[in-house]
């Protein structure tokens, strides 16, 4: 009686792990329940719509341009003064790019049928879900630090420059996470919109100018965290990079950092604000499509390459001397490497062919 | 009693299933970092570094008795071997660049150990030509009578070098055109590269072609023009440049049949479009 009380234990053990093994794959967002997710986002934009107004930013219209700060700071960035100007034409640019995909996109992606949902668009929709409730959050902790950034700008801007620059560094990095949040949920929609068959389609069909309108936003919003990666979530959000110790290796990574910023600058010119409204082949449409595929695995390898470096520990552990460096990160030449010939050859001649296409 | 403890045992040995699975997952490797390491080391540190002590004795040595009179029948050959050794270095660095961003595959997981026992088996040969240098020039200096005679141990020992670096380097050319998931990196160019390396190795390490003049020359100033870091654009410029494209399908589909052949065999293949 005992052995089968035993082995009865165990069966229903082993059951019930292998049922919440099974189980796992439900509890899968509804369109509903990310439509939902969507109104709490646009509720949020309504409770700081003093915060978030109106405006053209990088020649989009948008609901996005952050609305003033204090004085000091409203006329630091008026000046372009390095450190300042980045939070609207670095922070604030990149967070409107990553909004007007997300909204352009919105209905398209609410509209899908529920039951023709593939499981890779199920997986797409869980994963949007969640990067919009962390954008939601990351909102309202920005809205704080901006509040404090005001507050100490208002009250003592210009008596410490250090505690200026402690401070303007501390809501850097709350504001970069929302920009990051803000374009992985643009990223999100894009892998969203690949799972559907809208690309197919195009690939398939005489593409008129609006299928190649869509075709460069999707690039375009693939292309983002490329820039927001680097030069916000590694750089802007971490340190007062002119302020780290020169050398060559800090020499090295200011001539990388100016490659991409010359990158962004023509992401921005050929990407966000020209009108792609050329008519082209289908088969250059899909000799596009096969770039692009095959340029963001080697995008891929950036991502890696960039957080394996770690940038910040280089430049504030370790003072940029990679020499020194290297005993901790063997492989840290290897990385700075890729980070290099990416920035200076894969990118923007991957940039140049595609605008070859689109705009001949 | 018989029945409790042969159940007790039966679910020890699920427990210990189930643990040994969840152990192997957690330790398993899961990227290349550990090949990417080691070619790193040897190529940073080790023998096919510049720096490093051993391979300047050599090359000096190589050097030294590349021109002696009396081994004007093996001049060829050592030079030969001096310039595959320098060939090998530039081989190294690019593969180093490269191997940490590959997939962890099958054909990864079958060659990095034996990539691995190559490279320390060159290395080996490396320390201990290095080591009869140090000690014997010690006793007779850089006689050249003792060069002439103790060419034929060094040899030796510049064969054990040159075998095991051409199947580290074969091996991981094959890890490369498996792993590499891009065809920005991975493509007919580099496949047509590879190709032409296998090649000219392949005749360095057989007894009846290792004489062949100019062999080394060729094989270094081909990796130069194509393996370093400003030379691999021609790889990454594939996608993007037709002339590249078109002589590389080319070229792999007629090989030495292709006009292009020659040109691209001295180096000469360049981006024309682009970046």
């Amino acid at each position: 009686m005992k052995t089968k009380k035993v082995l009865c234990s165990l069966a229903i053990c082993c059951l019930s792990v292998f049922g919440v093994l099974g189980l796992s794959g439900c509890g899968n967002v509804s369109i509903q329940s990310l439509s939902e997710t969507f109104q709490e986002l646009d509720a949020v934009y309504q409770q700081y719509s003093n915060i978030f107004t109106e405006g053209e930013l990088e020649g989009l219209e948008t609901k996005y341009v952050i609305s003033t700060y204090s004085d000091a700071v409203d006329e630091e960035i008026a000046s372009n003064t390095e450190g300042y100007v980045e939070l609207l034409d670095l922070y604030n640019a990149t967070l409107v790019i990553a909004n007007d995909y997300t909204d352009s996109n919105r209905d398209y992606v609410l509209s899908r049928e529920e039951d023709a949902l593939s499981s890779d668009s199920r997986r797409a929709i869980n994963n949007l879900n969640e990067s919009l409730n962390d954008y939601i959050d990351s909102i309202h902790d920005f809205v704080l630090a901006r509040t404090t950034l005001i507050e100490h700008f208002d009250r003592f801007a210009g008596q410490i420059p250090e505690s200026d620059e402690s401070s303007l560094l501390r809501f850097k990095k709350v504001y970069g996470r929302m920009v990051a949040n803000a374009v992985t949920v643009s990223t999100d929609v894009a892998t969203l919109v690949e799972t559907t068959d809208i690309l197919e389609l195009l690939r398939k069909t005489e593409p008129t100018p609006a299928d190649t309108e869509t075709v460069k936003e999707y690039i375009r919003a693939k292309l983002l965290p490329i820039f927001s990666e680097f030069r916000i979530s590694q750089i802007e959000n971490n340190m007062n990079w002119s302020a780290q110790r020169e050398g060559d290796c800090k020499a090295r990574i200011t001539a990388l950092m100016e490659s991409m910023n010359e990158a962004f600058e023509n992401f921005k010119s050929n990407f966000v604000t020209r009108d792609a409204n050329i008519q082209r082949e289908s088969e250059q449409i899909n000799l596009l499509f096969d770039l692009a595929e095959e340029f963001f695995k080697e995008a891929d390898q950036f991502y890696i390459a960039l957080e394996r470096l770690d940038l910040p520990t280089l430049a504030i552990s370790y003072d940029n001397e990679l020499s020194t460096y290297l005993s901790e990160n063997e492989l840290a030449e290897v990385y700075l490497t890729k980070l290099e010939q990416f920035a200076n050859i894969s990118l923007p001649s991957f940039m140049d062919e595609v605008c070859e296409i689109i705009y001949p | 009693m018989k029945k409790r403890w042969f159940i007790f045992v039966i679910i020890l040995v699920i427990i210990a299933v189930i643990l040994t699975i969840v152990f192997i997952n957690l330790f398993r490797e899961k990227d290349t970092t550990a090949l990417a390491e080691n070619v790193n080391d040897v190529t940073q540190n080790g023998y096919l570094s510049e720096e490093n002590e051993a391979n300047q004795a050599i090359d000096a040595y190589l050097a030294q008795v590349s021109g002696l009179g009396s081994l004007e029948a093996d001049r060829t050959t050592i030079e030969n071997y001096a310039d595959a050794y320098a060939a090998f270095e530039v081989i190294g660095d690019f593969f180093s660049r490269q191997i940490v961003f590959t997939e962890n595959t099958s054909v990864y997981r079958e060659n990095r150990g034996r990539i691995r026992n190559a490279f320390q088996r060159a290395q080996n040969a490396v320390d201990d030509f290095a080591e009869y240098l140090s000690q014997n020039m010690d006793v007779v200096g850089s006689d050249e009578d003792w060069m002439t005679i103790t060419w034929a141990n060094c040899k030796g020992y510049m064969q054990d070098i040159i075998s095991n670096t051409t199947d580290a380097v074969t091996r991981l050319a094959l890890v490369y055109q498996d792993c590499v998931t891009s065809k920005v990196m991975n493509n007919a160019m580099s496949d047509i590269i590879f190709a032409e390396i296998e090649k000219w190795t392949s005749q360095l390490i057989s007894e009846e072609t290792v004489s062949t003049a100019g062999l080394g020359q060729q094989l270094l100033t081909f990796v130069n023009a194509y393996l370093t870091i400003d030379g691999e654009n021609v790889i990454l410029q594939f996608q993007y440049d037709n002339n590249i494209k078109s002589q590389a399908e080319n070229i792999n589909e007629l090989g030495e049949e292709s006009t292009f052949y020659s040109q691209f065999v001295a180096g000469l293949i360049e981006v024309t479009e682009g970046v």
